[in-house]
């Protein structure tokens, strides 16, 4: 369950005295370039050597709020990638001494064992099931197994006391200062343009529900081990920067504390922001430096006061508050228009299976109590089949049970023609299912138009530099956003959305995977008469043009009986009646079901 | 007599989606009420709402004509209101006998009260420390109802108390209910499907549909066969 | 060997007295608190100012608890209780709850490290070998506080109550139990718990501002894996610890010291729910 109340990353750049984001950026940078390029010959030396050492460790916050402000894992574990930057330059250059190939072996190594590190906490961290929790505590014990393989290296190491005394580069303090201050510059840039792209909504939709993600097609264990290894190798990078320009390791520099103190510094700046961390790290890293001096304890102090304050009353840190402030002056925030492409040729790849749906067996245990028993049916393309029983009668966990293959105890299931085998619900979607949830499940921080563009992932791999200005979606989905009205309002987030707007637009969303297959679990729950009768004619077209194969829970048996071709009755885990409609209204046994009316053929029941 | 529970203009939802439109009724002391209607109406979230479970968007809740509006769940178990909810209503990993201590509010009372389940329930007393999740789905509910009564309380709001009972079972669950309201006068609000035990104890019913009342009338001799063709299937 | 088996033992009492407090916290409110450190070093501290007072030890001892309590108390009260909905924020208020109390103590007592007299000196003779009496008395004291936890559980109306709220907080309300109370007594007894751990501690090694995290990282491990069960947090301490004692005197005391913390990391990717039902 992600933290419900952090504030999204900006929906749109902002837009500053009316120029597009993209010049904004680009005019923002160069006068940050400027200003580095200059400023060494203003500062004094020791303000220029611990900003140096300042806009190292800023690399790294920033990868931290990628990381958490951005994917939602709160990382303890970037510390320990930016001490194996420190640590393989340190020991190169002790070892072997420094030279053109030593320090590119030191770039090797480095980069070689922080990939094989993160591949192998990502594996620990991001697996089906894994709860943010759990990834937490596994970034907490890396950086503290590594400090304690630091300690027990002997004179390899240096030990606790590290290691000092090597030859590094030879730069000046001002040529240290552009380098250290371009690269933070050009990280910062990197960052903002990948973050405010698709590919940085769609980490944002990770975090905000996993669930969606994985029903729209999307393996998100896989995407946070990607994004861990490249924050990961920035993270080690920055620190071969440091070290390569203190001449100092220490094992500090891999600790957990250090890596608390890179959360501090974005949970300070703002997280989910990228300037935030920047702004967050440089200052506390020169507070520090001038206070811990002359106030040691007293500074750590406020930094733990000042945590518990922003964490309770200023989740958004020091850039989430000026931010409130400057919308409160300027209202006005144009964001670039989309527009809607209906796809020409179906991207989907051909799947003419008429079988949509086949169970075999199906059964559910937890020990002794049985939620489903030998459930069996068919379900053929161009088909609406309603599934209803009263409450209990298992049939969410028999939805359950066709969209993820680790669900069931015993039993068959094929979709499209497929079997599910143990499968994921990511790979089963690919076959040609959606599954719409029962409560609306979109994603809360992005507009209409990104939810939709995340819901296109699959079949469309994000950009990683822009939004798409144009939307490519079935004529299905389509229908849904004009019929609703969200074709209108594409850019509204949708948190905003009502009710019933959130319905239409997870349908669309759903549709937009051009599915074969459609679970719909209780679609119609609080919607008003009106939206249950555009959602009906939606389901009829979706059978009859599109040919597609539907399930549909239900409780309102009035909506049901309008629409389907065929009802399921399920009672206490098993199939009671499969028929035509006709049938199962006028069966005596679903009314005893319903009503508890007793007839001639009641069963006794336990 | 002031009324045992007055609900006047009462709506509440979750998140965006409202399921509990205006609804307005009143419980008179002893009254027992039924509340009919199919599933997924919004039964249940109407009595959340009344318990506090679910906050009320608009409205007030009255318990003998205090104003208990905001005032939360346990507290309101304090003045009486003794709630059987429909799903997980017991402590499955709890004993028998720890289950029906949670039913009373201090330990002082409970041998009393225990000797009252053992008139109503016996097979209950018998096995006090059997763990409650061994239970078979009958005895499990005949738990929660003792848990429930054993409070004598003021009003007892029960949500589809006889879902999965054998006729038997629910015969005697009626009988157990119209006693204790005869001897301590707990007022009742009943959410059924089981047509024949809900109109066998109350005298009046209200039908729910969509979150909205949509008949309310006494129980009569047509009242079944009123009641069945709005809830045909 | 028969040293490494009562090292293995007196070691796993003393993580399950630190890891109890930990884990009603969790049971009872699924939120970890990191400033459960901070409470280990107060009890600590709480005992060297006992002992500068020339106090009894049996006095001591409760006075270190009450210090966790009210310490805990006071957290729930302000900063827990507003973060129920946000359970890794919790994590992070919590831990700069841990640092503002660290320096608060460094700024009163200093940074150095600081030593109490054990109540009991001396050696145990145990036929083969003399074994440290006051060792054998953390056995004892890890012992008393099962059954006492224990007790209070099954036996008060609080510990039903409590048993109640953290199985369905739901159902508990409805029935009468304010469970806002539940968490805040929950939260102040789990702090308390690590208090007394701390100054049980202290005469076994020293006391320092930081000496409560080591034991952090290794008490929230055991947590996790027990998933919830106090019968299950006992044997993981003994097998954990076990291994933990065997790693450092057979491999490397380093390694030793990263033990549990790796080996729960395993256990929990391969199990997630931890060891509660098994």
């Amino acid at each position: 369950m992600p933290d419900t109340q952090q504030a999204s990353p900006a929906a749109a750049p902002p837009m500053i005295g009316g120029f597009s984001p993209v010049l904004s950026l680009a005019a923002a940078a160069l006068l940050m370039v400027g200003i580095v390029v200059v400023a060494p010959s203003f500062l004094d030396t020791y303000l220029v050597n611990i900003l140096i050492r300042a806009f190292f460790v800023a690399i790294a916050a920033v990868t931290v709020d990628i990381m958490w402000g951005y994917s939602g894992t709160l990382t303890f574990g970037q510390s320990a990638f930016f001490g194996i930057g420190v640590y393989a330059l340190a020991i190169t250059f002790t070892e072997y001494g420094f030279g053109t190939w030593q320090a590119l072996m030191a770039l090797g190594v480095t980069l070689t064992i922080t990939a094989a590190v993160a591949a192998l906490t990502g594996w620990l961290s991001f697996y089906p099931g894994s709860t943010p929790l759990y990834a937490s505590i596994v970034s907490l014990v890396v950086p503290i197994v590594l400090v304690q393989i630091l300690y027990s290296g002997g004179t390899f190491t240096g030990s606790s006391s590290g290691l000092v005394g090597f030859e590094s580069f030879d730069l000046s303090f001002e040529d240290w200062f552009r380098l250290a201050g371009l690269s933070l510059i050009a990280v910062a840039v990197v960052a903002l343009i990948i973050m405010r792209s698709d590919t940085g909504r769609l980490l944002t939709a990770l975090r905000d529900n996993d669930a969606r993600c994985t029903y729209l097609g999307i393996d998100t264990s896989r995407m946070r081990i990607i994004v861990l290894i490249l924050t990961a190798l920035v993270a080690s990078l920055a620190g071969f920067g440091y070290a390569a320009f203190g001449a100092v390791a220490a094992p500090e520099n891999a600790s957990f504390t250090f890596g608390t103190r890179l959360i501090i510094m974005v949970a300070l700046g703002g997280r989910g922001t990228i300037i935030g961390a920047i702004v967050g790290a440089l200052s506390i890293e020169v507070a520090s430096a001038y206070l811990s001096g002359s106030l040691p304890y007293v500074w750590e102090l406020i930094i733990g006061v000042a945590l518990i304050t922003v964490i309770l009353a200023f989740p958004d840190g020091l850039v989430g508050v000026i931010r409130k402030l400057v919308r409160g002056l300027h209202r006005f925030q144009a964001t670039e228009t989309v527009r809607l492409r209906p796809l020409t040729v179906s991207t989907a790849a051909d799947k003419t299976s008429e079988m949509a749906i086949e169970v075999r067996e199906l059964g559910k245990h937890f020990g002794s109590l049985s939620v489903l028993d030998g459930v069996q049916f068919k379900a053929h393309r161009a088909e609406l089949l309603s599934l209803v029983g009263p409450n209990g009668a298992g049939k969410t966990t028999l939805i359950r049970c066709l969209s993820d293959g680790r669900e069931r105890s015993t039993g068959h299931v094929a979709i499209a023609g497929q079997p599910i085998d143990y499968l994921p619900p990511d790979r089963i979607v690919r076959f040609g299912l959606g599954r719409k949830f029962q409560t609306a499940s979109v994603f809360e921080p992005l507009t209409v138009a990104e939810c939709l563009r995340v819901a296109r992932t699959h079949h469309a791999p994000p950009s990683l530099t822009s939004t798409s200005t144009f939307l490519d979606l079935p004529a299905a989905a389509i229908a849904v956003l004009e019929r609703s009205g969200l074709g209108e309002r594409l850019s509204e987030e949708a948190r905003n959305l009502s009710h019933g707007l959130k319905q239409a637009l997870e349908l669309a969303m759903v549709l937009a995977l051009e599915p074969e297959v459609l679970l719909l679990d209780e679609p119609t729950a609080g919607l008003t008469r009106a939206e249950r009768q555009g959602f009906a004619d939606i389901l009829t077209t979706l059978v009859s043009r599109d040919r597609l194969c539907i399930l549909l829970v239900e409780h309102d048996l009035d909506f049901v009986r309008e629409i389907s071709s065929r009802i399921i009755v399920l009672h206490q885990g098993r199939i009671a009646l499969d028929g035509s409609v006709d049938e199962v209204v006028n069966s005596a046994l679903v009314r005893e079901i319903y009503t508890g009316q007793p007839s001639s053929a009641a069963e006794a029941r336990p | 007599m002031t009324d045992a529970l007055e609900v006047e203009g009462l709506a509440s939802g979750y998140g965006t989606s409202q399921v509990v439109s205006d609804v307005s009724f009143t419980l008179a002391k002893s009254e027992v009420l039924a509340i009919l209607g199919r599933n997924g109406m919004g039964k249940t979230s109407l009595l959340k709402t009344v318990l506090g479970f679910l906050p009320a968007w608009r409205g007030t809740i009255r318990i003998t004509g205090q104003d208990v509006t905001r005032m939360p769940p346990h507290l309101k178990r304090r003045l009486g209101v003794v709630y059987v909810p429909q799903e997980q209503a017991l402590f499955q990993d709890l004993s028998i006998r720890d289950n029906l201590r949670l039913g009373i509010l201090s330990d002082r009372d409970f041998d009393a009260a225990l000797d009252q389940v053992g008139q109503w329930f016996p097979v209950l007393t018998q096995r006090l420390r059997q763990r409650a999740g061994t239970l078979s789905g009958g005895e499990q509910k005949m738990l929660i109802v003792a848990r429930a009564l054993m409070a004598r309380p003021e009003i007892l709001l029960l949500d589809e108390v006889t879902e999965g009972l054998q006729p038997s079972l629910v015969d005697r669950l009626s009988n157990v209910l119209t006693q204790v309201r005869r001897d301590v006068g707990t007022s009742m609000v009943v959410i059924e499907q089981h047509l024949p035990f809900a109109l066998g104890i109350a005298g009046r019913y209200l039908v729910f549909k969509r979150g909205e009342i949509v008949d309310s009338a006494g129980v009569d001799a047509g009242a079944a066969t009123r009641i069945e063709s709005q809830m045909r299937i | 060997m028969l040293t490494v088996a009562l090292d293995a033992v007196t070691t796993a009492a003393l993580l399950f007295i630190i890891s109890s407090g930990l884990l009603i916290v969790f049971g009872v409110m699924k939120i970890i608190n990191f400033a459960h450190a901070a409470f280990v070093t107060v009890g600590g501290y709480a005992a060297l100012v006992g002992a500068w007072l020339g106090l009894p030890w049996l006095l001591v001892l409760p006075l270190a608890f009450a210090a966790g309590a009210v310490c805990g108390g006071l957290t729930e009260a302000i900063i827990v209780r507003r973060l129920y909905q946000r359970p890794l924020d919790a994590i992070l208020a919590t831990w700069g709850l841990g640092i503002v109390i660290g320096q608060l103590v460094t700024l009163v007592f200093g940074r150095e490290v600081q030593f109490v007299q054990a109540p009991i000196t001396g050696t145990v003779d145990l036929g083969s070998l003399d074994y440290s009496a006051y060792r054998l008395v953390m056995i004892a004291a890890a012992v008393v506080v099962a059954v006492v936890f224990t007790g209070l559980l099954g036996g008060t109306r609080l510990g039903l109550s409590t048993r109640a709220v953290i199985m369905n907080e739901m159902l508990a309300q409805g029935l009468g139990v304010n469970s806002a109370r539940v968490r805040l007594v929950t939260f102040a007894i789990g702090s308390g718990l690590a208090a007394l751990s701390g100054a049980l501690i202290t005469p076994l090694s020293s006391v320092d501002p930081n000496m409560g995290l080591p034991w952090l990282i290794s008490a929230f491990m055991l947590v996790m894996v027990s998933g919830g069960s106090l019968l299950a947090l006992a044997v993981s301490c003994l097998v954990l610890g076990g291994c933990q004692v065997i790693v450092s005197t057979f491999v490397n005391p380093i390694l030793g010291g990263l033990t549990i913390a790796i080996l729960a990391a395993i256990v929990l990717r391969i199990r997630p729910e931890g060891f509660a039902r098994a």
